[in-house]
């Protein structure tokens, strides 16, 4: 029994990890953009700033699996197919970027503004900024955006795995509640809240271990 | 060093224009510890933020050695940044670096060598006292080691100008005491000139040589501090001196030198203009001696205390300071 679900495991494992990679790769700059250029920041530049909101907002909005399935074309175009595991992260993360760049908008908002103001006091040029004040001191609050970006990554790919992605969700569903094996169901949500668990657990720990505020 | 013409900021606020500061003239000299003082809302901070322009001016000049700060561009004003050097009432650490990075910070946006910065850094950290807090983060640092930090920050770079903004508000007055007497020492040693905002008239007595009093975005007083204590021109600066707490009177007052009790009254706001003292006099029979005092004008509410000492018997001493509390004066028997 315990065989059935190592091969899902490992493809829901395959499939948050590369979607978390590339959603953070998309969705971090943005949230820097979102957050520098906003009305008074150190960059300000309001045409972008309502550009990126309203691109952000609008792929937000779009339910998932809608989502998924518009951008199966792009998983052809990249990865040479639209069914599987690997197609089903090109969607996962261009879902994720957005999330990513909001929660990551917030964390850098956290950021004091007196530091921002001595850095400028100081002479520091706005890329300076961004790598040596804003990224670190905001980085124990993007440690818990990544977490909860993981965690919601689980959530998503188990739907994906109904689109033909495969891992915990896709056995869940198919095998177990089609397929009438209630206990592979079950032991497949169990895996899932046990993931979810741990990785929320870590994350705090890490974010907790190197904030020194 | 400074000379401020014709300064003026307005803040857009919706369909208002709100003037922070108001056609500013002001001349500081090279190595003087210039202060400004003005209640909350003067426009003194603003007035500060635009010499190294943390804040555009709407109108007017600022001249920093021969160079027209208003007048240059991004880049320019970045270089020009360096060599003025700027504190805060909340003192703006790093709160993710240790108290070498926070000061090393300033030295890396140079792009300086690490073995120039580790020398520099270990150079300052002696200098503000704070060798043994070398790999502490701020949040395990006292409000006074703080701001030492954020001083030996600013002048890491060797700047001529150092601006602070509320440098000491945020402190207990003995901190504050040492504090002031670094930046002194900073002035003396390293021929700074220091220009700082504050609200409290000690911190001007203490420390500086010249003072500019603002209300209502105007400059309305420059004066020598000296002058400014015997001869304030405007009544701003009258209240403003009188504001010094006088506190020491209090710690020569020993209750076992006297008879009776020694009492001491604090009030507040409309208490303070009532007769009070001959009403307790009049009312009950007792024998008041006035030992010491002070009232204050602060912002728009009095503030006033009185040490007496009230002869006569417990009963009818104990009616009249229930009398005095239902008066909404503070009573303390000392």
């Amino acid at each position: 029994m315990a065989d059935l679900f190592v091969q899902p495991l490992m493809e829901t494992l395959y499939m948050v990890l590369f979607s978390t990679i590339f959603s953070v790769l998309l969705g971090f700059p943005l949230g820097v953009l979102l957050v520098v250029t906003e009305k008074g920041n150190i960059w300000e530049q309001p045409l972008l700033n309502k550009i990126l909101n309203g691109i952000i907002n609008a792929l937000r909005s779009f339910p998932f699996l809608i989502l998924m399935i518009l951008l199966f074309p792009l998983s052809k175009l990249i990865v040479g197919t639209r069914i599987g595991t690997t197609a089903t992260i090109i969607p996962l993360s261009i879902a994720a970027a957005p999330f990513v760049a909001r929660v990551m908008e917030s964390s850098f908002k956290e950021v004091d503004k007196g530091v921002i103001e001595l850095s400028l006091s100081m002479g520091a040029s706005i890329p300076q900024i961004i790598f040596k004040v804003l990224i670190p001191e905001a980085m124990p609050s993007i440690i818990l955006g990544i977490t909860l970006t993981i965690i919601n990554l689980i959530g998503y790919s188990a739907m994906a795995g109904a689109l033909g992605g495969g891992g915990l969700g896709d056995l869940a569903i198919r095998f177990g509640y089609y397929g009438f094996k209630t206990d592979v169901m079950i032991y497949s949500v169990l895996i899932i809240v046990f993931l979810v668990q741990s990785i929320q657990f870590l994350g705090n720990k890490l974010s907790t271990s190197i904030n020194k505020k | 060093m400074i000379q401020i013409e014709n300064l003026t900021k307005n803040f857009i606020v919706g369909e208002d224009t709100l003037t922070a500061v108001k056609e500013v003239n002001l001349k500081i000299e090279k190595g003087e510890i210039f202060g400004i003082i003005g209640l909350s809302g003067a426009g003194k901070s603003t007035l500060i933020r635009c010499v190294n322009r943390l804040e555009e001016p709407s109108s007017g000049k600022i001249v920093i050695d021969g160079i027209d700060i208003t007048g240059l561009g991004k880049e320019d004003l970045r270089k020009q940044r360096k060599e003025i050097g700027m504190i805060f009432q909340h003192f703006n650490l790093l709160s993710q670096k240790t108290v070498y990075e926070n000061i090393a910070f300033p030295l890396q946006l140079e792009r300086q060598s690490s073995e120039q910065i580790e020398n520099r850094v270990n150079e300052l950290l002696s200098y503000v006292e704070l060798t043994d807090k070398k790999y502490a983060y701020p949040s395990q640092l006292s409000g006074g080691q703080k701001q030492r930090v954020a001083i030996a920050r600013a002048i890491a770079n060797k700047p001529k100008l150092l601006l602070s903004d509320e440098g000491t508000s945020a402190l207990d007055p003995k901190t504050t005491k040492s504090i002031l007497s670094l930046l002194n020492k900073i002035r003396k040693e390293l021929g700074l000139t220091i220009v700082m905002i504050t609200h409290q008239m000690e911190v001007v007595k203490e420390i500086c040589d010249r003072v500019a009093i603002m209300e209502n975005g105007r400059i309305i007083e420059v004066n020598t501090v000296e002058n400014l204590f015997k001869s304030p021109q405007t009544k701003t600066a009258k209240n403003f001196v009188n504001a010094i707490p006088e506190n020491i009177d209090d710690e020569f007052i020993n209750p076992d030198d006297f008879q009776g009790k020694i009492i001491r009254l604090s009030y507040l706001g409309n208490s303070a203009k009532k007769p009070i003292i001959s009403e307790v006099m009049k009312n009950f029979d007792i024998n008041i001696n006035i030992l010491s005092g002070n009232i204050n004008k602060l912002q728009a509410t009095n503030v006033g205390y009185l040490m007496l000492e009230f002869i006569g018997e417990d009963d009818e001493i104990n009616r009249a300071l229930s009398y005095l509390k239902n008066e909404n004066v503070h009573v303390e028997v000392i």
